[in-house]
């Protein structure tokens, strides 16, 4: 018997193609009318990428700013964990340290910013110290979710068989929370690449925040766009890189295609 | 002496200030390598026996003990001794067919090796030698229970208990999971439990069936020799005995 054929898996995706291109079109059109300085032509922008790559401000400033980004968001992923495993694990936990996240995570990410301007020196302190208030309350808060959410069947199937706390964490925990965890990550890196700049372009002489300010005060919008374009590229390609690894851990998941 | 013994065994849950008595003086003796079948209406306290048995639960009154130990006080005592097939597979999804079977073996500090080897032989005993590296998703629920059979042999446990294995399958599967099961059983030797809400499962599966009320204590114990099974007449009298001690269960408290 002859079923219908699967759907084939398109090498390209032709809509995306289509609208982004649209977009493109009407941009090159418009800067044909307009002034550089509101809205350069792809050749300026083009011309900015090669002197940016020339000066090797973009390789180093791109790389510094997503070093930046990754330092931060571990380390908040690190501290924010402790804070979820402790609260899902430890009875009555919860109930004194949710209000300290909760608290950390009201402060709007524009006054951490200003705070630990004013707390601490030297550049690279104050980013860490950012990166790790804006993003630990929100891994605390996935990963005790995430071990509320363990099923109760399971646990019952694992406990007939009198494991230790250990392997309770190791062998059912653990993994029943990877796939809350990865959309934690997901979320957070691009809050992080946000509040990242917004660091670098008010306290710090490098990254591509940094770089931004120098371009916007020369007035050279060519210049903050090939900026923007480059944060808009690490945004996505640390978004695919954590779907690449989700799609790795996570194979066991039933796909609804 | 025997292998279970349930002595006035009450199992009272608080909800909302209300209190809710699931399990009221159950008394009842398990023999080392028996089958016992257990029956009851939906929601009558199997469950929460079984997992008093588990030791899951604790008892609000009363004592059950397994060797002259209680489950949920020497809860430690019972690695490696207990297992359990319950209702849904609950087989863990990012775990391969095989993974699922060497769960228990894992915890139990098995070699590597060891495991591997006892869960592929008793993936192989339930027929799923060829499924090994599959996810549970890509089973259906007939084979998805048979690991979590396969799971709960692998450790060899001194006893085991079943919670409605076979009820949420079709009538055919389940027909040929308890039959596969059963042979399992007798071929083991093992202490059983099963609990089960169909009557005519448990007078299949059952030496003996014990029959609850509601809430759970002893209505009935009715031995069902293996000459009965083959006997329909003798098998539906009891059956019916059996409705009749149900049902009048049921009406004395309303």
């Amino acid at each position: 018997m002859d079923g219908e054929p699967l759907p084939k898996r398109r090498a390209l995706n032709i809509e995306m193609v289509i609208s982004l291109g649209a977009l493109l079109l009407s941009w090159q059109v418009a800067s044909l009318f307009l002034p550089e300085y509101v809205l350069p032509g792809f050749q300026l922008i083009f011309q900015e990428f090669l002197k940016m790559a020339q000066e090797r401000t973009l390789f180093w400033d791109t790389l510094l700013t997503l070093y930046r980004i990754l330092r931060g968001l571990i380390t908040g992923f690190i501290v924010g964990a402790l804070f979820g495993v402790v609260m899902g694990t430890v009875k009555k936990t919860e109930h004194y340290l949710m209000p300290i996240v909760n608290f950390i995570m009201g402060v709007p990410a524009l006054s951490w910013t200003l705070i630990v301007i004013l707390w601490f020196r030297g550049t690279e302190t104050r980013i860490l110290v950012l990166m790790l208030a804006i993003s630990f309350p929100v891994f605390a808060h996935s990963v005790l979710d995430a071990i509320k959410g363990v099923s109760k069947e399971w646990m019952e199937m694992t406990l007939v068989f009198r494991p230790t706390r250990g392997q309770v964490f190791r062998m059912l925990i653990l993994p029943s929370i990877v796939p809350h965890v990865l959309t934690a990550w997901k979320v957070t890196v691009g809050f992080a690449v946000r509040v990242v700049i917004v660091a670098e372009l008010v306290g710090a002489s490098t990254g591509v925040g940094f770089r931004m300010l120098q371009q916007q005060s020369l007035l050279n919008m060519s210049g903050v766009l090939a900026w923007t374009l480059v944060l808009v590229v690490s945004g996505l390609g640390m978004q695919s890189l954590i779907s690449m690894v989700e799609s790795r851990l996570l194979r066991w998941r039933p796909t609804l295609s | 002496m025997p292998k279970i013994e349930c002595h006035n065994l009450t199992k009272v849950f608080w909800i909302r200030n209300q209190s809710f008595e699931a399990i009221k003086d159950l008394n009842f003796e398990v023999d080392s390598g028996e089958l016992v079948a257990v029956v009851g209406k939906t929601g009558c306290g199997k469950s929460t026996t079984l997992n008093v048995l588990l030791g899951l639960e604790r008892p609000t009154h009363g004592r059950l003990a397994i060797d002259g130990k209680e489950p949920y006080k020497d809860f430690d005592f019972f690695r490696g001794k207990l297992s359990a097939v319950f209702q849904t597979d609950r087989l863990l999804p990012w775990r391969t067919v095989l993974q699922n079977a060497t769960y228990g073996l894992e915890i139990l500090h098995f070699p590597q090796q060891e495991r591997v080897k006892k869960a592929r032989y008793w993936l192989e005993k339930v027929g799923l030698t060829h499924f090994e590296n599959a996810y549970p998703h890509e089973l259906s629920g007939g084979m998805r229970q048979r690991v979590g059979i396969a799971r709960a042999f692998s450790i060899d446990p001194e006893v085991l208990l079943c919670d409605e294995a076979f009820g949420h399958l079709d009538e055919v599967t389940a027909r040929q999971l308890r039959d596969d099961f059963l042979n399992l059983i007798r071929e083991t030797k093992k202490t059983s439990v099963f609990i089960t809400h169909d009557i005519d499962e448990a007078l299949e599966l059952g030496e003996r069936v014990l029959v609850l009320g509601k809430p759970a204590r002893l209505l009935m114990n009715v031995q069902v020799p293996p000459a009965t099974k083959e006997n329909p007449t003798k098998q539906a009298e009891i059956k019916s005995r059996i409705i009749q001690a149900i049902e009048s269960d049921g009406t004395r408290k309303e």
